[in-house]
């Protein structure tokens, strides 16, 4: 009855974590981000208990809620992809129809080797049983990942390498949902805290950020080589430096 | 009840001790103290947790003597590691201390409280899932160390600090979700798997391959060293071994189970995967110790080092063989903990010679007989004798990973930083630059042998601080005895020492010493010795990391301890 919601719900989270990666507002991205991860703790097949899905919420919440606080003295518009909201719109569904298949083909192999014996609280056993909302989980996971993965391996500033990191996790507890024997909560509950620690970990840094250079730019990741030539101001090897 | 209560008062400790901290005077000094009281107890709290003898759920599905229903389980390691952490971290911290006062503790005792924290969430969990995230939790406790210095690059490496906490962890976690389906496939078509000819065989060598790679960045092994070199330079003193050691330890344990629980058994081979991990890590080691040998800055020296012995950990991944968990896990806790050491000898030195330049370090070892000593210990804990744990864990981890000869390339690859330890300590038995000659000496009251006809007392001043000699020449010897141990104290940094006039500065201190009470006449006595015990505090942490090495406190029993499992729930291997 519920499956076609949670379907819709893991679009959702995929559609926030583009607006993570690509709106120009740091503080809609921001909102995309802890929005995919508050929407992927939905996306589960049996639901979780309320408990760990009131967790896993507030987790995201108040995580992302350091985040905004931390970026109140931000006005201006701050780096994303080239590929802009097309080409991360177009990446993501790419990805998410890819995800939905390759987790069809999945579920089929596991239904096909396990057979009769097939049982609950045995990995993939949803999947195996036909369960749409654990595809949907699967192909969510593919498409946040490949959507975040841009911000994570070429960070351009330190607030949205964080935002690529927190869509990352929620990526990979979609496909924990999906696949593991038995909701868990005190797997929820670890994601829950994890959630909140890195959205302070983000403010901390974005508050670091504006503090020392006034934005939110990492100016040594411009350069590739940055580790060898492009040393900071305050390198041991740069004469004066002690 | 006493885990919860563990993770209870580590939790409490870690953010009253940042707040105290970060309020300054009394209040601060009273969050040290209270930091260092919730590290203790933390410490006996872990040795105090029994590892229950039966993980059998009783009526009300409670299983007794773990948290959360059997979600957590106190184990021998867990409290090896614990306590071990809380020993270094009592060194560690009052080396902070002599070094920079209660500012250098600021990040130290919050984010060490906080990583035991998790730490013990990570190593007590019955399920690998779980370890991985209270893992990816703990990790990010780098970030407000970096965050606590000034330097305009301290931001930009705590944002790579929240990167490599959370994307490794979210890989991992990945792979240890995807990893019992794909071994359920492969039990089911055995052959397949192990000719390496199906889809599933590629999966599971990606698998492998993923994990390897997700390892290796946490480590900091080549390539992924960069950020190691920045932390070297952003972290405060004390804090470096946590950072890049410690954090890793619960992560790496983790990824080490994953593919020696669910993958191993089903794919004891993954053909190229396994080769290109071995490669990997014999050219990382060769280059982390080669840089590590030319290297003139020190930290940076202490960062390869320290990368070129966890890298091997790598090996513990490409094994494919679940005894390299029980290897791996005690090559972690021996590597945390002497590189520690060494961090804290870097340190000190650093800050006894006002420079971090290998060269200008040259004769470093005529005033520091002590810090001499715990640079031999260190080294001897490093490589280790024939039957100690660490020399057991190098030789297996090689000989798991690969067949002769690379086993024995391996082996000899990881031997080659020893010359970095050669290159330090014959240095030190060299000519004094002046910057050895400026620094004050570990024995105030002993007389060095001078040449013939050397008056002792003008022995003893060419020992002095140029500064402290001038004042001495000046004043007599009473008062140069008084301003050299005033001249000892904490302070933030040579540079601002000697920006103050002995005079002025000696003053301050004989009045602080008069005034106060008790705690602080005892703190001004520590301050003036502080020579000795900060060469007496890197002495202790070198001989605890020998205990370790050698495979006291039964290191290799515990660390080879199964994942524990709790009957009825359903919790194993997952």
């Amino acid at each position: 009855m519920l499956s076609p919601a949670l379907v819709l719900v893991a679009l959702l989270a995929v559609a926030a974590s583009v607006a993570a990666v690509a709106a120009p507002s740091p503080k809609v991205a921001t909102v995309g981000a802890f929005g995919a991860v508050l929407l992927a703790a939905l996306v589960a097949d049996p639901l979780p208990s309320a408990a760990a899905v009131v967790a896993r919420m507030a987790g995201a919440v108040l995580g992302g809620w350091l985040v905004w606080v931390s970026l109140r003295p931000v006005t201006a518009s701050s780096s994303r992809p080239a590929l802009g909201w097309l080409g991360t719109s177009v990446a993501a569904g790419a990805s998410f129809a890819i995800g939905w298949l390759a987790a069809s083909a999945l579920g089929t192999a596991v239904a096909t080797v396990v057979g009769d014996g097939l049982v609950a609280n045995v990995p993939g056993a949803t999947l195996a049983g036909g369960s749409v909302v654990a595809r949907a989980g699967i192909a969510a996971a593919a498409a946040i990942a490949v959507v975040a993965a841009a911000p994570v391996v070429l960070p351009r500033d330190g607030h949205r390498l964080g935002l690529g990191a927190v869509l990352l996790i929620a990526a990979a507890g979609l496909l924990g949902d999906a696949l593991a024997p038995a909701p868990a909560e005190g797997l929820a509950l670890a994601l829950a805290v994890l959630t909140a620690l890195a959205g302070a970990a983000i403010a901390g840094v974005v508050l670091g950020m504006l503090r020392t250079g006034g934005d939110l730019v990492l100016r040594d990741a411009l350069a590739r080589d940055a580790a060898v030539r492009h040393r900071a101001a305050d390198d041991a090897h740069r004469g004066g430096a002690r | 009840m006493t885990l919860g209560a563990l993770l209870a008062i580590g939790a409490l400790g870690s953010a009253g001790t940042a707040w105290s901290l970060g309020r300054g005077g009394t209040l601060a000094r009273l969050g040290a103290l209270g930091g260092v009281v919730a590290i203790v107890v933390l410490a006996a709290l872990a040795a105090a947790s029994p590892t229950p003898t039966a993980l059998v759920p009783d009526a009300s599905g409670a299983v007794p003597g773990t948290l959360w229903g059997g979600a957590l389980v106190p184990g021998a390691y867990v409290r090896l590691v614990l306590g071990l952490w809380a020993a270094v971290s009592l060194l560690t911290a009052g080396v902070a201390w002599l070094l920079r006062g209660t500012a250098g503790l600021r990040p130290l005792l919050p984010a060490t409280l906080a990583a035991m924290v998790g730490t013990a969430v990570a190593l007590s969990a019955s399920t690998l899932t779980l370890a991985v995230v209270a893992s990816g939790a703990t990790g990010l406790v780098s970030v407000p160390v970096a965050l606590a210095t000034s330097r305009p690059s301290a931001a930009g490496v705590a944002a790579r600090e929240v990167r490599i906490a959370l994307a490794t962890a979210a890989v991992v976690l990945a792979v240890a979700t995807v990893a019992p389906v794909a071994g359920r496939l492969a039990l089911a078509n055995p052959d397949a798997v192990s000719a390496g000819e199906s889809a599933l065989a590629s999966a599971l060598g990606l698998g492998v391959l993923a994990i390897a790679l997700m390892v290796a960045a946490r480590v900091g092994m080549i390539p992924y060293h960069v950020r190691v070199s920045a932390l070297a330079d952003a972290v405060p003193p004390g804090a470096f071994g946590l950072a890049v050691a410690w954090l890793a330890l619960p992560l790496v344990s983790a990824a080490v189970g994953v593919v020696a629980t669910s993958v191993a058994p089903v794919a004891p081979q993954a053909g190229a995967a396994q080769t290109l991990v071995v490669a990997a890590v014999l050219l990382a080691t060769l280059a982390a110790a080669l840089v590590a040998f030319l290297q003139d800055d020190l930290r940076h020296a202490v960062g390869y080092l320290t990368i070129a012995d966890l890298g091997l950990v790598v090996l513990a991944v490409a094994a494919l063989d679940a005894p390299a968990w029980g290897m791996a896990r005690t090559w972690l806790l021996t590597v945390a903990v002497t590189k520690s050491a060494l961090a804290g000898w870097a340190a000190v030195t650093e800050d006894r010679f006002a420079t971090r330049s290998v060269p200008e370090l040259r004769g470093w070892l005529r005033p520091s007989p002590l810090l001499g000593l715990a640079l031999a210990l260190i080294a001897v804990a490093t490589f280790g004798l024939p039957g100690w744990a660490v020399a057991n864990a190098r030789g297996d981890l090689a000989a798991v990973a690969a067949g002769s000869p690379w086993s024995a390339l391996l082996l000899l690859a990881s031997l080659l930083t020893l010359p970095t330890y050669v290159r330090w300590l014959a240095l030190g038995a060299g000519a004094v630059t002046t910057h050895v000659d400026r620094s004050a000496p570990e024995f105030p009251g002993r007389v060095l042998a001078g040449g013939p006809g050397e008056d002792a007392r003008a022995r003893r001043l060419q020992m002095l601080p140029a500064r402290l000699r001038l004042a001495a020449l000046g004043r007599g010897r009473a008062s140069a005895l008084a301003v050299e141990q005033e001249g000892s104290e904490a302070v933030a940094s040579p540079s601002t020492a000697a920006r103050e006039t002995p005079t002025a500065r000696g003053q301050a201190g004989l009045a602080a010493t008069g005034r106060d009470g008790l705690a602080a006449r005892a703190a001004g006595v520590a301050r003036r010795n502080r020579t000795g015990l900060l060469s007496g505090a890197v002495v202790a942490l070198a001989l605890l990391a020998v205990l370790v090495a050698s495979g006291a406190f039964g290191l290799a029993a515990a660390a080879g301890e199964a994942v524990p499992a709790v009957v009825g729930i359903g919790l194993v291997g997952n």
